[in-house]
């Protein structure tokens, strides 16, 4: 027999609570050979006392203790545990008791023996349930670590959540020249929406998709609102804009994260859009008498490297009244329905051909939208504006 | 979700294979795959088996790129589906990488 098989540490401690109806010399004798601490009271009352002081990972009781039995004590021991710890309790009796196993459940009572005693099959299981304790422990002693973790980190995104909402227009106030739909609150992959006018009354728009997770949006969205803010004061072209948020872009992000970004100036006294579309899905132009142009992605993201001159160049599309600028994530085309269909371009397409002599297409898209979804919580976020020139 | 590599000694070639969706899953697998093998001065990623890619994992390309650059290697991508191509057009990929339809 194996009898040193398990080398448990010193502090291991069983506590026997045991009147002279069952004899346990024997057991005692041989958990101590194998290099368990045994703590051992005859009555209910130091038991407990005991348990209090040397808070033993194993108790075992017999039924008919002095002053609190078997049952009253397993009860008082429980109430000083807390109720994640796992402490196995062995409860022996004499044969002619005949335990009630749902009563032994209720208690948590792991196990049971009647005397006179088969020490092997005990030691056997005290072993077993040792190393099943040991095994909590760890697991649990890895719960708190991770859950601790998680709380930090929750209120490190909260933190960062703040600070990125602040970067998107206010939900308060009416724009009645652009109207737009974003994910609410939302850190999941990070759109961001940027729309000041010049002093000369030249509006800027830029709609922008971070890649990868939503903190490196918060962290750039920050920085570049401020440069966007400044030049747009100063009244700088579009392409100097483009330049110079992804020269920020560039610094501070790492090679692995990027962000599309579509940059619009709607000139007021030219009668002209410029549009600068880098690696968002297609703007549409458009007015009552249907689509006037479509512009696909010309550019890559900002933040990889930087542009060249050919890169910076904008698109100029000649502007009426009337007329409408419909900018997109790739969120609005990947929104996918329970089962699985994307909502796509064709349907995006359909509603603003269908729409456009009634100036209804924005409500349309949302309408379309809601019935494609179904309520389904989409992982990217979904932006989607139209700007009436 | 799965990468594989293939390593050909006399071509100097690594060949990184991913399957299924190429997103933030594979991250870390895909960049074991090109870390510290030495003497490949040719890159094949082989997108045949890529259902579907996302922006996070066009990151992981470019942290490819970025990771290897002092190196000068030929990275090249190829056997993509039609809507894989369509978002590496997207993002004009194109710049940073060859891609080879077959």
């Amino acid at each position: 027999m194996v009898t040193q098989e398990n080398n448990y540490p010193a502090q291991f401690t069983i506590l026997i609570a045991t009147d002279v109806s069952v004899d346990v010399e024997e057991l005692k004798d041989r958990l101590i050979d194998k290099g368990y601490t045994i703590i051992f009271a005859t009555d209910g009352k130091t038991a407990l006392d005991h348990f209090a002081q040397f808070r033993p990972q194993l108790v075992i009781i017999s039924d008919d203790l002095p002053i609190y039995d078997g049952i009253e004590l397993t009860e008082k021991i429980r109430d000083l545990i807390d109720n994640q710890s796992f402490i196995p309790f062995i409860l022996l009796s004499v044969s002619e008791k005949q335990f009630l196993l749902h009563e032994l459940s209720a208690y948590h009572i792991d196990d049971y023996y009647y005397a006179p005693l088969d020490n092997n099959k005990i030691i056997y299981k005290i072993d077993t349930l040792i190393r099943y304790q040991l095994q909590m422990n760890t697991i649990s002693h890895k719960y708190h670590r991770l859950n601790s973790k998680y709380h930090r980190l929750q209120y490190e995104l909260d933190t960062a959540e703040r600070c990125f909402l602040k970067t998107r227009p206010s939900h308060h106030i009416q724009y009645n020249d652009i109207q737009y739909q974003m994910t609410p609150h939302s850190l999941s992959n990070g759109d961001v929406l940027f729309y000041e006018k010049s002093p000369q009354g030249d509006r800027y728009i830029i709609l922008g998709d971070f890649t990868g997770h939503g903190l490196s949006a918060a962290i750039s969205a920050c920085s570049i609102k401020g440069i966007f803010e400044e030049m747009v004061k100063n009244s700088h072209s579009l392409e100097m804009i483009v330049n110079e948020i992804n020269d920020e872009l560039t610094k501070i992000l790492p090679p692995e994260l990027f962000a599309a970004i579509c940059a619009v100036k709607i000139n007021c006294n030219e009668k002209a859009a410029e549009i600068w579309n880098g690696s968002l899905p297609t703007v549409y132009i458009y007015n009552k008498y249907g689509i006037k142009q479509t512009l696909d992605s010309q550019y890559p993201p900002l933040g990889i490297e930087e542009l060249s001159d050919e890169e910076l160049i904008t698109t100029k599309v000649p502007i009426t009244d009337g007329d409408c600028i419909m900018l997109t994530t790739d969120g609005l085309i990947e929104a996918m329905n329970k089962e699985r269909e994307m909502f796509g371009n064709e349907r995006l397409l359909k509603c603003i051909i269908e729409n456009t002599e009634t100036g209804k297409v924005f409500q349309s898209v949302t309408l379309e939208l809601n019935n494609h979804l179904q309520g389904m919580v989409q992982p990217d976020d979904v932006t989607y504006l139209e700007i009436n020139c | 979700m799965s990468v594989t590599a293939i390593l050909k000694h006399d071509e100097r070639l690594l060949v990184i294979k991913v399957s299924g969706h190429f997103n933030f899953s594979v991250q870390k697998d895909f960049r074991m795959a090109y870390e510290n093998i030495k003497d490949v001065k040719n890159y094949q990623i082989d997108l045949s088996e890529t259902q579907h890619i996302d922006s996070a994992g066009l990151g992981i390309l470019m942290a490819m790129r970025t990771s290897l650059s002092n190196e000068n290697p030929n990275i090249e991508i190829c056997r993509c589906n039609n809507d894989v191509k369509q978002l590496l057009d997207i993002f004009r990929i194109g710049k940073y990488f060859k891609i080879k339809s077959m």
